[in-house]
């Protein structure tokens, strides 16, 4: 009885890698904007995707990092603190007159090394994932007020030229749509394609196992540390262009939207299962129920139980379709 | 599978009912509300003074509120999803005025009225309605420097960093303490917020000993009744005069009881908000800058303000 299932499910997962219960979150978003169209004639106006589009980037260039530390049985809870060091971080550096690709590049460096901190704390220091990120989000979000003197940093007359990265729009998309799409894309080439990714996976699934294979574990957990500080310092960026200031509070709780989206996407907290597909699914998932939700006028206090339900919900069909294949 | 089918003709069913309810709605005026947080009831006061006011005056009006959850992005989204829908005006109480800004400023292009409610923000709008909190600032001022007899060390809790309502109240204060010996010894954003009022005194007071702080002025009544809470817990509320402002029920309270020395009366905005809103949809001439007045409390005539407040 066994084997055969496991064929079945192993030709499913082949077309659809990255989303361990098959085609079944694709449903689930289709059914979600089927049904949205049904319950809101705003849903379909131009300007309504628009936006769901632009909240599904927005929050899906962190989850892509989160997706990276969570395939290697991590979790990186300092992303939204990162994005208020880098918020503040941009809107200083413009108003003290840099040019614009200098700031860019700055501000990415920052979030790499704030990620590296995070990584030489895992690795080196043995320190276990969930403290050290949350130590670094507790430092990170003090260093930010610190940075900013507890005050929203404008970016003041440098606004203008700053404006495209978060309120611009090319080929009728806004641009943060075609920089998550960028991120998307290489960053599932890289998971499926390249020894690199295979090595994520690998580490995420049994540490030991790969260490023994001879894979460089602490390089590997330390490398995806890296990478989601630099996609919490490029969302900052579009952060501070979109609102035309640094704010120090910037990116609070999007450290549990990005889990939440990763873990609905399909992602193991254990490591290991998941990808980049069922994140932009979870993250597609997530920005049409409250789009729904807002459209429909539903408080935004009953908004979050239900966000929380369905959180706790995919968790429990996740864990649920662990049991079944154990059979 | 079963499970499944049930699930669908659930879901059916209730858009059925949602599409009718939708399709009944459509010929309503829409009247967009985004406000900032409701993490206050200054603010809660605002959003239900005003859908109730709706409820009961104007039931051609379909009006559509959204909490930014005390975060500006949220709330710039907010915005986006209150314009995607079509409103014909914008209500609009910004958390902070240099990030509302340019999603604003893209309403008033697309033709959509605003109106903004308290705080400001850095773009022209078709009405401003709120009380003057730089007059308000300079009362609290000139109240603190007599009690004081122009000498003395005054802590100040601040409101949320980057809005008008902090700025003009920290200005109108600090103004109206020009040329006393009055000085500000310690400052803090603390966001509106008992919690933060209640940490921030705690740590202060353990600062500054017995007598070295004479007065407290707090930009709202949450925090300095915040700061109330953390002097009792000391002893030290006998020596130190506490000024907030808003006008809620709790403070006239602690007023009568004379924990509380004095707070100005900042009217929230409600039924105000919805009754101007109303007008500019209807294509009514409305000032541009409507000034709700204030109203200084103090022991003197607190009782005539008792139950009036929020």
């Amino acid at each position: 009885m066994a084997a055969p299932d496991r064929m079945t499910e192993t030709a499913g997962r082949k077309f659809f890698i990255g989303l361990p219960r098959g085609a079944g979150l694709v449903w689930v978003l289709i059914g979600l904007c089927i049904l949205a169209t049904f319950l809101s004639p705003s849903f379909l106006n131009p300007v309504n995707v628009t936006n769901v589009l632009r909240q599904v980037a927005l929050f899906g260039i962190v989850s892509v990092g989160m997706t990276f530390v969570i395939l290697t049985k991590g979790i990186d809870l300092s992303v939204g603190s990162i994005l208020g060091v880098c918020s503040v971080t941009t809107a200083l550096l413009l108003v003290a007159g840099w040019t614009m690709p200098a700031v860019v590049a700055a501000v990415l460096v920052i979030g790499v090394l704030m990620g590296a901190v995070n990584g030489l704390g895992i690795t080196l220091g043995g320190i276990p994932p969930f403290i050290m990120t949350l130590g670094m989000m507790v430092m990170g979000r003090g260093l930010a007020l610190t940075l900013a003197n507890g005050q929203p940093v404008s970016i003041g007359g440098r606004a203008a030229e700053f404006m495209w990265l978060g309120r611009g729009a090319a080929l009728g998309l806004p641009v943060p749509v075609w920089i998550f799409a960028i991120v998307a894309g290489v960053a599932i080439y890289v998971l499926r394609y390249t020894t690199y990714g295979r090595q994520i996976y690998a580490v995420g699934s049994n540490a030991e196992a790969a260490h023994l294979s001879g894979i460089n574990v602490g390089l590997v957990t330390f490398s995806v540390y890296m990478i989601s500080g630099f996609l919490a310092s490029l969302t900052a960026l579009i952060f501070v262009s979109r609102l035309t200031v640094g704010e120090p509070t910037a990116g609070t709780g999007i450290e549990l939207e990005a889990i939440a989206i990763t873990v609905i996407g399909g992602t193991s907290l254990f490591g290991g299962e998941g990808g980049i597909l069922g994140t932009i699914i979870g993250a597609g998932i997530l920005a049409i129920l409250a789009n729904i939700m807002n459209l429909l006028g539903i408080s935004p206090f009953t908004q979050q139980i239900v966000k929380g339900a369905i959180i706790i919900g995919a968790a429990l069909y996740e864990m649920l379709g662990k049991r079944r294949s154990r059979h | 599978m079963k499970k499944r089918d049930f699930l669908k003709s659930a879901l059916m069913a209730g858009a059925a009912v949602m599409l009718a309810t939708q399709v009944m709605a459509q010929d309503k005026i829409k009247i967009g509300f985004s406000q900032g947080t409701m993490n206050h009831p200054w603010r809660v006061a605002m959003v239900e003074g005003n859908k109730a006011y709706a409820a009961e005056n104007l039931p051609d009006v379909k009006l559509i509120v959204t909490d930014g959850q005390n975060e500006s992005s949220k709330q710039v989204t907010d915005v986006e999803s209150l314009m995607a829908q079509g409103i014909k005006v914008l209500m609009i109480s910004p958390l902070t005025a240099d990030a509302l800004t340019p999603v604003v400023a893209d309403a008033m292009a697309a033709g959509i009225k605003v109106v903004s409610l308290d705080r400001k923000v850095n773009t022209d709008v078709t009405v401003h309605v709120g009380a003057e909190n730089t007059p308000i600032g300079v009362a609290a001022g000139k109240f603190i420097a007599e009690k004081l007899n122009g000498t003395g060390k005054v802590i100040e809790l601040q409101g949320t960093g980057g809005a008008s309502v902090t700025t003009d109240r920290h200005d109108g204060f600090t103004a109206a303490l020009e040329g006393t010996n009055v000085e500000i010894v310690a400052a803090q954003n603390c966001d509106f917020l008992r919690e933060n009022a209640v940490k921030f005194m705690e740590d202060q007071l353990q600062r500054f000993g017995p007598g070295q702080i004479q007065a407290v002025y707090a930009h709202n009544d949450e925090m300095a009744l915040g700061a109330i809470q953390a002097l009792e817990a000391v002893g030290r509320l006998d020596e130190v005069i506490v000024v907030g402002i808003d006008g809620q029920n709790t403070a006239f309270d602690a007023i009568k009881e004379g924990k509380m020395a004095a707070t100005f009366v900042y009217p929230y905005v409600a039924p105000e908000g919805m009754e101007i809103a109303y007008k500019v949809a209807k294509g009514e001439a409305v000032d541009p800058i409507i000034i709700l007045p204030g109203k200084q409390v103090d022991a003197s005539n607190v009782d005539e303000m008792l139950g009036k407040g929020f």
